[in-house]
């Protein structure tokens, strides 16, 4: 895999305030690459410096090996996707998308080919002479995408592109996105604090915590053996154990629960069930333990035979594989 | 109870608008009189409002008032809004003291501005005329440009301004084709603010006015000092109505211009 973009020790201050502490991190090409974190731990900002808008205080962006801190973004060999979209509203939708070919100056015959393309891909042939505002949210979101894609960039960059959708709409787009992306094999840099989101599109999570990259690797690696704590309790639900100064994380699937008088070679804490919520395909069943401020997280599925009722006494156990051991 | 509080606040209101209104209603009604002496209504008449449109010297006023009033919007116009983009540049703390001064003009008492502006044309040996007329309008007149254009820049955000940038087009490009496009109901309220100020004015215009450059406010008062005629109400229910409807056509675009960009951003 080739290198497309590479952050050289990359620093953010405004005043006097690290925003990004200094870091470097390689995004490969064709690949989808998701900032993921809690707002305000500086996804937008590292989103902002590689479209240009924002210049880091120190360190230095690469594209394809050049640097690009003298670049300006109406230079910049790449394309955003706006969280509100930034639509032109004196414009209509194909005013809208041909405004990047228009300012290439790319010749008339070309503009008009590669508009019909685009407006069949995103499937707005027939609403190209409305205004935005006479469109819907996930309209507006086509047009977007439209407008970024027509210009063939070497890399999409995506500031919350679903974040004013409603869920049913999201869900679908999502897949609309993942499939965009496999089949242009543009690289996708992707900024979202919904970790579902995440986990669905990408290839590569980077989790982003105070401006800091705290884990980078696949969705699976990244619910399956989370680096640090801060991982392990923002991606998915877990349980932290803290034991001779580690903490000892189990998610709540790999929780089992026993009753107090069977399988006790299998126990390894006791608790009374406090609550229990029933969610449809699973009980989210919360154990009280006994000596300990905590409370337990398990999911009980449907058939295991066992109907937990609250205030019943119970044992919990997990596979020592299923837990991951963190640094304090 | 209730009720007769009602009753009280809404004979207020009325009466408040009665205490605005009436002197120009009045000023209005005995345009249309047919009687020289305006305190007695002898019946109605247009013939005031055509002595007007003979009369040389107030048809010259008019020209006058246009001319400098096109002129100098024109220029406050395209100067308001330079400064209104240039002060969106600026970092925080430069914009605030740079809008600050540019808002002062606005409420130093008229009389001083006319006053400090007589004082530097003379010191610069300038002859007084349309010249320095125009130059003065286009110094009162610009900070409003400038508040109405920051109005609807700030407004419209930088989101916009962006995107175009992230498109590929240049700063010039994207001021071209993004920018001033969507200000231009902003600039175009912004150039009938001026001109309605640049008509009515008499304070500073007084002061900085040349012999030959009498404007419409300035004939009306050169008249007054020799009682007040009918064709004086005459002229002044004109210059209301103008000013009504410039002020008004101003509000429309002004309002126009918000409202578009609350239902797309």
């Amino acid at each position: 895999m080739k290198k497309i973009i590479h952050l050289d020790s990359i620093e953010k201050r405004f005043a006097d305030t690290v925003v990004v502490p200094s870091f470097s991190l390689s995004i490969e090409e064709g690949e989808f690459l998701t900032l993921l974190g809690p707002s305000g731990c500086g996804k937008t900002t590292l989103l902002r410096m590689i479209a240009g808008f924002e210049q880091p205080t120190t360190g230095e962006i690469f594209l394809d090996e050049k640097p690009l801190s003298h670049v300006p973004p109406y230079q910049r060999d790449m394309n955003m996707v706006f969280q509100q979209y930034a639509l032109f509203p004196h414009m209509t939708v194909e005013q809208n998308i041909l405004f990047g070919l228009k300012m290439k100056k790319v010749n008339a015959a070309e503009q008009q080919k590669r508009l019909e393309e685009v407006l069949q891909y995103v499937q707005l042939t027939e609403l190209r002479k409305r205004t935005p505002k006479q469109l819907s949210g996930g309209q507006q979101q086509r047009v977007a995408i439209a407008r970024a894609i027509i210009n063939n960039p070497r890399v999409l960059l995506l500031d919350e592109p679903l974040g004013a959708l409603d869920y049913q709409l999201r869900k679908s787009l999502q897949l609309e996105l993942k499939n965009l992306q496999k089949n242009l094999g543009i690289t996708f840099i992707y900024v979202t604090h919904d970790q579902e989101e995440a986990m669905a599109m990408s290839d590569r999570i980077a989790v982003m915590n105070k401006g800091r990259i705290e884990q980078i690797a696949s969705p699976a690696e990244i619910y399956n053996s989370p680096q640090t704590l801060f991982v392990a309790t923002f991606i998915g639900e877990n349980n932290i154990f803290q034991e001779n100064g580690t903490n000892a994380a189990v998610r709540p699937e790999k929780i089992k629960l026993y009753p107090v008088d069977s399988d006790k070679d299998k126990h390894k804490k006791l608790g009374t069930i406090a609550d229990a919520v029933f969610l449809g395909n699973l009980r989210k069943v919360f154990i009280r333990l006994e000596g300990q401020d905590m409370t337990v997280m398990a999911h009980q599925y449907a058939g295991d035979g066992l109907d937990w009722q609250v205030g019943d006494q119970v044992a919990i156990g997990w596979a020592q594989t299923d837990e991951v051991i963190l640094p304090c | 109870m209730k009720t007769l509080r009602g009753n009280a606040l809404s004979g207020y209101s009325w009466l408040m608008l009665v205490f605005l209104y009436l002197p120009i209603l009045i000023l209005v009604l005995y345009s249309f009189n047919d009687s020289r002496i305006n305190a007695t209504w002898t019946g109605f008449t247009w013939k005031w409002y055509v002595s007007l449109f003979e009369n040389r010297q107030v048809m010259q006023a008019l020209m006058n008032s246009l001319t400098i009033g096109v002129i100098s919007s024109v220029i406050a116009t395209v100067l308001g809004t330079a400064a209104a983009l240039a002060v969106k540049h600026y970092s925080l703390r430069w914009s605030n003291i740079f809008n600050g001064l540019m808002y002062l003009p606005i409420v130093i008492p008229e009389i001083m501005m006319g006053l400090a502006m007589l004082v530097l044309f003379s010191q610069m040996q300038m002859e007084l005329g349309k010249v320095t007329l125009i130059l003065a309008h286009v110094t009162f007149s610009m900070p409003f440009v400038m508040v109405i254009i920051s109005g609807r820049l700030a407004d419209m955000g930088k989101d916009l301004e962006e995107a175009s940038q992230d498109l590929g087009a240049t700063p010039w490009e994207t001021l071209r084709y993004v920018t001033l496009p969507l200000i231009m109901p902003g600039i175009i309220a912004g150039f009938l603010m001026a001109f309605t100020l640049s008509l009515d004015d008499f304070i500073i215009s007084f002061f900085v006015a040349g012999p030959n450059s009498t404007t419409l406010p300035l004939y009306i008062y050169g008249l007054v000092k020799r009682g007040v005629s009918p064709e004086v109400n005459a002229l002044s229910t004109l210059l209301i109505v103008s000013t009504v409807l410039l002020v008004v056509v101003a509000e429309i675009f002004r309002r126009k211009d918000s409202k578009n960009n609350q239902s797309i951003l």
